[in-house]
């Protein structure tokens, strides 16, 4: 995974979750081929996990290995050194399975000290599937998964992290009940496609991939300099305001009077809380365009500010003096490329 | 400590907590789990389940092993599981010509029945032949002679079918008949004593020269039956015709009516003599295993309650035996309403063996079939139930119904939380047939695919979108070249 291959679209929503999900799905798999193929043989050599250990360790394993994923894709966006982030992604795994295994337990016991006579037997059988006895188990092992990475990211987060995670594990859970009791009648497809929602749902609902991992930056869309762009963002992340016009000194992007533009025509905008303005510094036409919507931002004399919008990645400035003009556009590139 | 050290401790600490040497093991191929099985009480032969591959290649070898071992599907509820019938004092092999309906199967206590979602098959391998003296008690009373001798020349096409001699006289293995025919007295078919007949040369002869012979008189069922489970395994040649050939005896009574005795006899008579017949051949079925007689019992006709299914536990009573029809007369009347299915099925059950009801010459053929039919060293039970019930663990539990008391009964475990790829059912098949890990990758590799190709459509449908949309916009400059751009441009 590599930022430069996340561009500022709906991908970075769903990047993590791509990796979360196939986190799960690798370990379901693992997990499945252990048990089923290599099982006969790790139980002759005495060992195999027990039948009452299958649960902690299915819903531990799947848990630790989406916080797991999520810690690694974290990183590796961030390009932190390899060993960091194995470390850094295998703590969380860690935090997420013993978590969740500990709280299985705790669990089962709950559920034996509150069974009446005639049931416990049915409800504390580790072969029992029922979505009603194994929901606090899901959810627990949601709180999991979403607790491994919280840690790891210091405590931010807390609602995304802890929520998202329990209700992504929930919703597994619901899936697994239905696909495995309404629609298979079996816990193939419900199993896989449980953990694979789970590890989706986590991925979008906890940890997106941050707008501090991308920088603005102007590029040209006019034919003089066509493809030249300049940051807006300072290399220490401070507030920054770049100029354009075509004042030969001192402007941070110069344009020619000869495509129509003024001699101080309009600047970009990073703010302390890293949104993007554009403002309109002259009177001579100046158009931000983004689709179904166009702001006319020239510079109003009789205001005591020139007119600034928020901009987003891929809107387009228009630079005019009423016959000519010059096309700039803002676009959100990853921070590493230069 | 150092961390390594500490590690490895942790580890073993977890293997051992988790290790699972003496509990149910992994059923191949599924996520199940099987249990040690328990015998029943006071059973007579030691009823073996497979409970995994090593056990069947040790016990037969191992191209059997995919058919011998456990297995389970979820989905469509099905349970396979073999077993083998062995000699409890040396825990040999005893083969047994076990049928279908001779091995009751139950899931949870609950019979498995053939149903829209239920069903049972029984799997018969490892066919072996057994010594066995097939005593054939014919009923010799005036009925079976009537309308043209009609009942008697069924039985004579029958014993004359070439299956049924080849059955009677399989070539790999020595097997005698004795054939008898029963009124007031029982008497070898010839009017001498009975004589075992050990080639098919010598029993068509016998066949043909004395069955059609006509010697009226009552049907007294009871005592020929007794007569050939006491009497007659005294007599010397017998006897040692039996020690010789390590031969067990197979009993097989035909009758076209009911046990009548004298002329006045109503059915309710017959319910003392019942009950004293079975406790006889209770005495004689609780001899060692190879010495005890198995008995047969076919009826020539139409039975007079068909709907008779159950034996009843306990003791015969006049009203169990005979229903609404306890004070009729036999002679002339009940006789003529059919056959007494009741008390020829009750002998059947206490003798080890099945009855029947048959009217014609094929369905007797197949009977004379089965009373000599070919023994297996191993069966396999396929059964299926609703999957709801494959949601918690069960128990199966494989009863013998006919020639011995045998009971097994084991438990089987599902997971809880996942499953093996689904069984496949090929075209024509009635059982699933186990699913090959492989398919996970048919499952994984397009939910994999899926997310690269997310991952990939994202960036590349980015840069499509803006080689489409993102050219040069805006005009181009006059006439004269635009003036190059400041060095002290900020970038």
């Amino acid at each position: 995974m590599n930022i430069y291959l996340v561009p500022y679209n709906w991908t970075r929503h769903v990047i993590v979750a791509i990796a979360a999900s196939t986190g799960a799905l690798l370990i379901w798999w693992i997990f499945l081929h252990v048990r089923v193929w290599l099982g006969p043989t790790l139980y002759s050599w005495g060992i195999l996990y027990s039948r009452g250990a299958e649960g902690p360790l299915f819903l531990g394993l799947v848990s630790g290995a989406i916080a797991f994923s999520s810690i690694l894709a974290e990183h590796s966006l961030r390009r932190t050194g390899l060993l960091r982030r194995v470390a850094y992604s295998m703590l969380a795994g860690l935090i997420a399975m013993l978590w969740t295994v500990i709280t299985f337990l705790i669990l089962e016991g709950i559920i034996h000290l509150f069974a009446s006579d005639k049931m416990v037997d049915i409800v504390t059988d580790p072969s029992l599937a029922s979505h009603r006895h194994h929901l606090w188990m899901w959810l627990s092992a949601g709180f999991g998964s979403g607790l491994g990475p919280l840690v790891l990211r210091r405590g931010k987060g807390i609602f995304t992290h802890l929520g998202g995670g329990f209700t992504a594990a929930g919703a597994g859970a619901a899936l697994w009940q239905y696909l495995g009791y309404n629609i298979f009648q079996d816990l193939y497809l419900a199993s896989v496609l449980a953990v694979f929602l789970w590890g989706f749902l986590h991925g979008l609902l906890c940890w997106g991939v941050p707008d501090a991992l991308y920088a603005g930056w102007i590029r040209v869309l006019s034919p003089y300099r066509y493809g030249y762009r300049i940051p807006v963002d300072r290399v220490d992340g401070a507030p920054a305001e770049r100029f354009i016009g075509h004042f030969p000194r001192g402007l941070d992007l110069f344009l020619p009077v000869d495509i129509g533009v003024a001699e101080l025509h309009t600047s970009f905008v990073k703010d302390g809380a890293g949104h993007y303005t554009v403002r309109g510094l002259s009177q001579q036409p100046t158009l931000v365009k983004r689709p179904l919507e166009r702001i006319d931002i020239r510079y109003d004399a009789s205001r005591p500010a020139p007119l600034e919008t928020e901009l987003n990645s891929e809107d387009m400035v228009i630079m005019s003096d009423g016959d000519h003009e010059a096309v700039v556009e803002f676009i959100m590139l990853p921070k590493e490329e230069r | 400590m150092d961390l390594r050290r500490l590690v490895g401790l942790c580890c073993l600490v977890l293997l051992a907590a988790c290790a699972s040497k003496d509990g149910p093991r992994p059923v191949p191929g599924s996520t199940y789990w099987i249990g040690q099985p328990t015998q029943g009480k006071d059973t007579e032969l030691f009823l073996k389940i497979f409970t995994n591959p090593t056990e069947c290649a040790a016990a037969f070898d191992n191209d059997t092993v995919p058919e011998c071992e456990p297995q389970v599907d979820r989905a469509t509820g099905e349970v396979r599981l073999s077993f083998q019938t062995l000699d409890k004092s040396t825990m040999t092999p005893y083969p047994l010509p076990l049928e279908q309906d001779q091995v009751q199967v139950a899931q949870n206590k609950r019979p498995i029945k053939e149903g829209a979602r239920s069903g049972y098959q029984l799997g018969q391998h490892g066919e072996r032949r057994w010594g066995q003296l097939f005593i054939l008690l014919i009923d010799g009373s005036g009925s079976m002679y009537d309308n043209h001798n009609e009942q008697i020349t069924k039985v004579y096409r029958a014993l004359l079918n070439p299956s049924v001699m080849d059955s009677f006289f399989p070539k790999d293995v020595q097997t005698g008949v004795i054939l008898l025919r029963f009124t007031s007295t029982v008497k070898g078919l010839d009017g001498g004593a009975p004589v075992v007949i050990e080639n098919k040369r010598q029993y068509q002869q016998m066949v043909k020269s004395y069955l059609m012979s006509n010697e009226r008189g009552f049907t007294h069922l009871y005592d020929a039956i007794d007569y050939a489970i006491n009497p007659l395994m005294e007599e010397k040649n017998v006897k040692d015709w039996l020690a010789i050939h390590k031969a067990e005896p197979t009993i097989v009574a035909l009758t076209d009516g009911f046990n009548n005795e004298a002329g006045g006899d109503v059915c309710s008579d017959n319910a003392p003599r019942l009950q004293r017949l079975l406790e006889d051949v209770e005495v004689a079925r609780s001899q060692p295993l190879g010495l005890r007689p198995t008995i047969f019992t076919v009826g020539i006709g139409r039975p007079i309650n068909p709907g008779f299914d159950e034996v009843p536990r306990g003791r015969v009573s006049p009203r169990a035996l005979c229903g609404r029809f306890q004070n009729e007369i036999i002679n002339g009347y009940l006789e003529r309403m059919g056959i007494d299915n009741v008390s020829l099925k009750w002998i059947a059950k206490r003798g080890g063996g099945t009855s029947f009801a048959k009217r014609n010459p094929k369905g007797l053929a197949e009977v004379f079939e089965k009373a000599a039919a070919v023994r297996y060293s191993w069966y396999t039970v396929h059964y299926k139930v609703d999957p709801f019930y494959h949601r918690q663990k069960f128990e199966t539990r494989i009863r013998l119904t006919a020639f011995a008391n045998a009971e097994a009964s084991v438990d089987i475990y599902p997971s809880g939380w996942l499953d093996a790829p689904t069984g496949q059912r090929g075209d024509g098949q009635r059982w699933a047939a186990e699913s090959s890990m492989r398919q996970t990758f048919a499952l994984g590799m397009p939910l994999l695919g899926g997310l690269v190709l997310i991952a990939f459509f994202g960036p590349a449908s980015f840069n499509a979108r803006r080689a489409v949309f993102r050219r040069k916009h805006g005009s181009a400059p006059g006439t004269a070249p635009p003036p190059s751009a400041p060095s002290s441009e900020q970038s």
